[in-house]
């Protein structure tokens, strides 16, 4: 068995039942939606099972929903020379489905073959950096850019001389839409070097920003679009990523806000419910922090786009305190009237009152303190024969020391 | 409780006393206290001349020194968590403070689940482990007033005999002792009993290996020798080489005051017979390993805790090194090379650890204890 955390989940659980077996769209279909609702921490155990499975081409389909969450999460992949060679073009790739000619946008199709490119014109290479990359990961950011910084501008040659790829046929585009592809992609790789450096810091940095960007924009928008996409949603300030971006040059301007209102469109809630509570905490705290530097990003409406985030706003506060309601009753109080363990209570307390505080940096405090106030009104009658120490304990978590220390003193 | 993500700015203390890190005697420099609360990092308490308790912050600011102050202004300025004044409640009703009360104390607070089920879990299985040591102690002195006091080739070597025979002679051992020294076997096996509970937490005798000083002394050792494995793989590492050596003149300390007890007990019957005299410079005597321990024990813990011997936790280690009182010169007999040099950057200099108030509560709660952190 694989896992199981807080939310109780294994793989056991999103394996196909025994019995007649289902068919092989129908368990597909079952595994995606079940991986969808997978808190973090199931997630992070069971990606690499799938990755260790030969048939990429299943568990390309498998993952095809979770993408975007996987992107946020920047959970750690095993490093192989492919996905090595598409980290710059990160933000620009996209489902087949979701393709459009004339955007700047990389079909997920056309990966298998451009990377038969590249292959093909760089074998020795290829095969060097597979076997430097054998056994990491690519959350090993220095080698990562060490591996890209020679990878990348190989490929850029190659896709230059390119003319249309391998197999270009299994990606269901006209052999038309093959040379913008490349094009796009030989010029967001030849400043992949850059975008990583710019990538890879923990606040954005202004020359090295515009050390990445500035070629990019010479190469055209589409490629200064796919650039910045990168570095938008991989930044926890993606705000400032903008503002800085929108300074470089008049014509990033109107290319910096579109990218960011995509990125907006992009901006998802649903996480808070379906993540364990640590996790729900984690990514509202996050949230609230893109919201705060997203009302200092560029905006030639600015009513429109403060109203987008203020929608934004109330969606993720609705989230948060419906997932805290929901943590409270089945993670907290049902556990404490059943008797439950000292150090279950600690937990869930425990990722309650970072919910609460994350909920209320997102949204109106008001609720969580009442809400926690009645809770600790039930923990002060202890139920369930709770031990006086667990119940200022929990008390404790929930508000501070001196509460827990008058509910001792109390008796 | 989470730790608050800020400190106390230091302007806050400037209305208390400040002396110097460097103390005359351990009393004065104080007994370091494992608390929780991160404001609370390093600070130790010592009593006061009106049988009160005062304690000693180590200069928030970073700088040199350390402010006296009183555990209601302390507490008032700081975050103490539940179990730090639970803790510092049981220390009013104790004597003064030494290590080997701040420990007892530490474990009886923490076995009440003060500190959550975690601790309260290892604190009970550090008194349990605590009554077994003082057993082995027991019976280890037992055997050595046996084959004192018996003629020799009187029965089988006492590994090999029954238990029924080891305590036929143990009888026969405090009977003759009391005999030749007008005493009742009684009294010689009370204080045989009182000798037991004061040497136990060394862990001087066989099988007390699980005994808090010996385990701290272990502690020092393996803290010692992975400094020298990271000096062999970076014999430039200033840092680290200043460090080991300061590791290594505590460890050797410790041995010196451990050996000066064994010597101390070695005439055992003498020792037993001349007890109630004896008995305070033995305490006396006894409690210095405990005394040269304190501190060290935290860098000890917090080695185990975070892995690796990285530049960042030697800079750490190097700031929580405690200062030896002058008296520690004393004790050795030779001068002392960090004699004064102390820990007063311990707050600030955790910094980089990145979570390290939980780290230091963690490593304060494994070094109270004396149990793994893990």
């Amino acid at each position: 068995m694989v896992a199981s955390g807080a939310g109780g989940m294994s793989l056991s659980s999103i394996t196909p039942p025994q019995g007649n077996p289902p068919s092989a769209d129908s368990s597909l279909r079952a595994l995606q939606s079940t991986l969808v609702g997978a808190p973090d921490d199931v997630l992070g155990r069971v990606l690499p099972v799938l990755d260790a499975l030969q048939d990429r081409e299943q568990v390309d389909r498998i993952l095809h929903l979770i993408r975007p969450r996987l992107r946020r999460l920047q959970m750690a992949r095993p490093l192989k020379p492919m996905r090595l060679l598409f980290e710059p073009l990160n933000g620009a790739i996209v489902q087949p489905s979701a393709w459009r000619r004339g955007l700047p946008v990389l079909p997920r199709s056309v990966l298998g073959p451009f990377s038969e490119v590249v292959e093909r014109a760089a074998p020795a290479l290829w095969r060097e950096v597979a076997a430097a990359a054998e056994g990491r990961r690519t959350d090993d950011w220095a080698l990562v850019g060490e591996l890209g910084g020679r990878l990348w501008p190989a490929a850029a040659a190659a896709f230059d001389a390119a003319g249309l790829p391998p197999g270009w046929s299994d990606t269901g585009l006209k052999p038309e839409d093959a040379a913008p592809l490349l094009k796009l992609s030989a010029a967001v790789l030849r400043q992949g070097a850059a975008l990583w450096r710019a990538a890879c810091t923990p606040e954005p940095e202004p020359n090295l920003l515009r050390v990445a960007l500035l070629p990019l924009l010479a190469e055209g928008p589409g490629p200064f679009t796919a650039g910045l996409k990168l570095l938008v949603e991989r930044s926890p300030m993606p705000g400032t990523v903008a503002s800085l971006a929108s300074r470089l040059d008049p014509r990033a301007q109107a290319l910096t806000e579109q990218a960011l209102d995509g990125f907006l469109e992009g901006c998802a809630t649903h996480a808070f419910a379906i993540e364990t509570p640590s996790g729900a905490a984690a990514a509202a705290l996050g949230f609230a922090r893109l919201l705060a530097d997203m009302e200092e990003a560029p905006a030639a409406d600015r009513a429109r786009r403060r109203a987008h985030l203020h929608r934004l706003r109330q969606r993720a506060a609705a989230d948060c305190l419906a997932r805290f309601a929901e943590v409270v009753e089945t993670s907290f109080l049902q556990p404490l009237l059943d008797g439950a363990e000292a150090a279950v209570l600690e937990d869930a307390a425990r990722g309650l009152r970072r919910m609460a505080r994350a909920g209320s940096a997102i949204g109106d405090g008001a609720p969580y303190t009442k809400s926690l106030g009645t809770l600790m009104g039930t923990i002060a009658r202890r139920p369930a024969r709770l031990p006086l120490m667990t119940a200022a304990r929990l008390t404790e978590i929930l508000d501070k020391p001196e509460t827990g220390l008058a509910l001792l003193d109390a008796g | 409780m989470e730790p608050s993500p800020t400190q106390t700015p230091a302007a806050a203390f400037s209305p208390f006393a400040m002396v110097t890190d460097q103390a005359t005697i351990f009393a004065e420099r104080g007994t370091l206290l494992p608390m929780t609360g991160p404001d609370l990092a390093g600070v130790r308490v010592r009593a006061t001349a009106g049988a009160s308790r005062e304690f000693l912050l180590p200069n928030p600011s970073g700088g040199r020194g350390l402010y006296v102050v009183p555990w209601e202004a302390l507490a008032g300025l700081t975050a103490p968590s539940l179990y730090d004044t639970l803790l510092i409640r049981a220390l009013g009703r104790s004597g003064p403070p030494t290590p080997a009360l701040v420990r007892s104390q530490a474990l009886a607070v923490a076995a009440g689940g003060a500190a959550g089920p975690g601790a309260e879990t290892a604190a009970r299985t550090a008194l349990a482990a605590e009554v077994m040591v003082l057993d082995a102690s027991r019976a280890g002195l037992v055997a050595r007033l046996i084959i004192a006091i018996e003629p020799p080739g009187t029965g089988p070597p006492l590994g090999v005999d029954t238990p029924a025979g080891r305590e036929r002679r143990a009888a026969s051992a405090l009977t003759a002792l009391g005999a030749a020294r007008g005493m009742t076997p009684t009294t010689i096996a009370a204080r045989l009993n009182d000798l037991a509970v004061l040497l136990s937490p060394l862990g001087l005798l066989p099988h007390t290996e699980a005994a808090p000083i010996a385990r701290g002394r272990t502690m020092l050792h393996d803290l010692a020798a992975a400094l020298r494995r990271r000096l062999a793989t970076d014999p430039d590492c200033n840092v680290a080489a200043n460090l080991a050596a300061r590791v290594e003149e505590a460890a050797a300390l410790v041995e010196q005051q451990c050996a000066a007890v064994g010597a101390a007990i070695k005439g055992l019957p003498g020792l037993l017979a001349a007890w109630p005299e004896r008995a305070g410079g033995l305490a006396d005597l006894a409690a210095r390993p405990g005394w040269c321990l304190d501190g060290w024990q935290r860098l000890a813990a917090l080695h185990a805790l975070v892995p690796g011997l990285g530049n960042t936790l030697l800079d750490t280690l190097s700031a929580l090194a405690p200062a030896w009182p002058v008296e520690a010169t004393t004790w050795a007999g030779r001068p002392l090379a960090a004699l004064g040099r102390g820990s007063s950057k311990a707050m600030c200099s955790l910094r980089p650890l990145g979570p390290e108030p939980q780290m230091l509560a963690e490593a304060s709660m494994a070094w109270s204890l004396r149990v793994p952190a893990a």
